[in-house]
């Protein structure tokens, strides 16, 4: 295989199906590098599809990648016909849906299908399940007028919900982590509002203002999130800027029930004020954007943000830290934060503040700058930014219908 | 040079090409043939392959082999070409089948070679910038692979193993689902 350039070794490989690929990626330094170099695998992270709030379409957060092949960030393949949306993604196959019509599209490979029209009944809780490695054919399970919050009864912890037919019983139902007494809402200090309304000195209105403020933020409910990385499935709920992260233990000859355990509990407080409060934070460096689709975004230059330090921020190198910047409307952070989503294969979960996308390392609890995915022509800051995202790994297999 | 922009179609179409091997040996071969090749194609049409298409990448023995299956799928070409006017012929359509069966046992046959000469024709395939056989030489070796261990491709393929039991481990681990 020595006698054969990289180029050609590269095009044997992509004859291959995913699992064989695996296997050739354990060879030898040289294939390993083949592999990864060119994305042939197509394992990882590639970027994260968003759904905002007030745009007409989603668009693709991503690290810029020289590497073949080149994703349709865009979803230029499919029909435009004015708004549509990202409603999941499963292993490289993205369900989309516009104002009539539902498609599974393969953004890799620019494959899309057309999803049959839906039932009566069935809304808009659709789901794509594909895995490559056991079969090429994709599965969209829609649930018959899914209650929003299903009723599950605390024990047994298995259970069959009724809306449930016994044709699906191979799903099962696990039950998610109790999240009471899990948070502590922050408390604010009160003489803080009475030092900033000091020139006017109504000090009773001063004070209930800071119950009001209080109030609100002691009844903000935590979000929650689930998916996947390094070991298995994760639950994220996410309140007060205090993440919690379990990670379930699958059912196993010694452990029949699947339990969850709580591997991370972190206050990204510190973190953010950290980043926001260093006077350069407007430069810090950005290694991913919001690419469109559009021609030109081709040349974007790989930093490699997750093979070094650089940008994340650390405590000990924090000199100006009490330099606060002119602009302080971070300091004050008491906005929601978006968690976009997880690293396939490495504990780092992505998260958002105001457009700013950050990676947060659970192992380090180091926090890195991503960049912006601010979309241009959006001028709302008050909301979320986003309302849904969808980690993207590419698959260069399928067998959807080539309509180009 | 005489051809090119001339227009005579049929004299075009019976034209012989004559291509030479890095060892010295001469190929007669029709210019049909000889254009399933992307790179001789262009010397055609460059009017550059008077007094012989020197191939200084391709041996004799590996030379003939190609010609060999661009002969075959070049009359698979041409016949395709004749159908394609009478879409409507169930018999035509018949006759198609058949042929494309026969096309398909000729490619399994044409396979039949040692590594060496596999890896020879890849390589050709590829200068040649011949398509069709490049496709097929890749799949082939590819369908080798499938369901083998590492250590398996490894020894069929003479490849030294350089990574570390760390470093395999740990490439491994992140495709765990691929060895279960």
């Amino acid at each position: 295989m020595d006698l054969l350039p990289e180029e050609l070794l590269a095009d044997i490989l992509r004859h291959l199906p995913p699992r064989p690929i695996a296997v050739c990626r354990t060879i030898s330094k040289g294939l390993h590098a083949i592999i990864d170099s060119r994305g042939l695998l197509l394992r990882g992270l590639r970027g994260i599809f968003i759904n905002y709030v007030g745009q007409d379409e989603p668009y693709f957060f991503s690290r810029p990648e020289r590497v073949a092949p080149r994703v349709d960030a865009g979803l230029r393949s499919l029909p435009d016909i004015g708004w549509r949306e990202a409603v999941h993604h499963c292993n490289g196959l993205l369900l989309v849906q516009d104002w009539e019509k539902l498609y599974v599209c393969n953004p890799a490979t620019q494959r899309w299908a057309l999803l049959p029209p839906r039932c009566k009944g069935f809304g808009d809780a659709e789901h794509l399940v594909f895995d490559p490695t056991v079969s090429l054919h994709y599965e969209v399970i829609a649930f018959a007028e899914a209650p929003r919050k299903p009723k599950i009864p605390i024990q047994p912890d298995i259970q069959r919900p009724s809306w449930l037919s016994p044709q699906e019983l191979k799903y099962q139902v696990i039950k998610t982590p109790r999240l009471e007494n899990i948070f502590t809402p922050p408390r604010l200090d009160a003489d803080d509002y009475l030092r900033q309304e000091e020139p006017y000195w109504d000090k009773e209105a001063c004070l209930a203002e800071f119950e009001m403020d209080q109030e609100l933020l002691n009844n903000r409910k935590p979000s929650m999130h689930l998916g996947k990385s390094e070991h298995g499935i994760y639950y994220t709920a996410l309140g007060w800027h205090q993440l919690r992260v379990w990670v379930l233990h699958e059912a196993s000859d010694s452990n029949p029930i699947p339990e969850w355990e709580l591997k991370h509990k972190t206050d990204i407080k510190p973190s953010f004020l950290q980043h926001y409060l260093r006077k350069d934070w407007k430069k810090a460096k950005k290694s991913w954007s919001l690419d469109r689709g559009t021609e030109g975004s081709d040349d974007r230059i790989d930093y490699g943000w997750d093979s070094s330090d650089d940008g994340v921020t650390n405590v000990e190198q924090e000199d100006g830290v009490d330099d606060y910047d002119d602009d302080d409307r971070y300091c004050d952070m008491r906005d929601d934060m978006d968690f976009l989503g997880y690293h396939p294969s490495k504990e780092i979960a992505f998260l958002g503040y105001g457009f700013d996308g950050f990676a947060y390392y659970l192992g380090t609890s180091k926090l890195q700058y991503l960049g912006t995915f601010f979309p241009v022509g959006c001028y709302h800051s008050q909301v979320a930014a986003t309302h849904e995202s969808f980690i993207y790994t590419p698959c260069m297999d399928d067998l959807l219908p080539d309509n180009t | 040079m005489a051809s090119a922009g001339s227009g005579d179609e049929k004299a075009a179409a019976a034209a012989m090409i004559t291509l030479i091997s890095s060892d010295n040996e001469k190929f007669e071969v029709t210019e049909a043939t000889a254009t399933l090749s992307q790179t001789i194609r262009h010397m055609i049409e460059d009017g550059c392959t008077d007094g012989g298409v020197p191939l200084p990448n391709v041996t004799s023995k590996i030379l003939a082999r190609v010609i060999e299956y661009c002969k075959k799928h070049a009359t698979a070409a041409a016949g395709e070409e004749g159908s394609s006017s009478s879409f409507s012929d169930a018999a035509f359509l018949e006759v198609d089948r058949a042929f494309l069966e026969e096309l398909e046992e000729f490619d399994d046959a044409f396979l039949e070679v040692d590594r060496a000469t596999l890896f020879d024709l890849i390589l050709a395939a590829n200068y040649l910038d011949i398509k069709g056989l490049l496709n097929l030489t890749c799949q082939k070796v590819a369908d080798s692979v499938k369901g083998k261990t590492p250590e398996q491709i490894r020894e069929m393929y003479n490849i030294v193993n350089d990574l570390t039991p760390e470093e395999e481990a740990e490439i491994r681990r992140e495709t765990q689902w691929a060895f279960e």
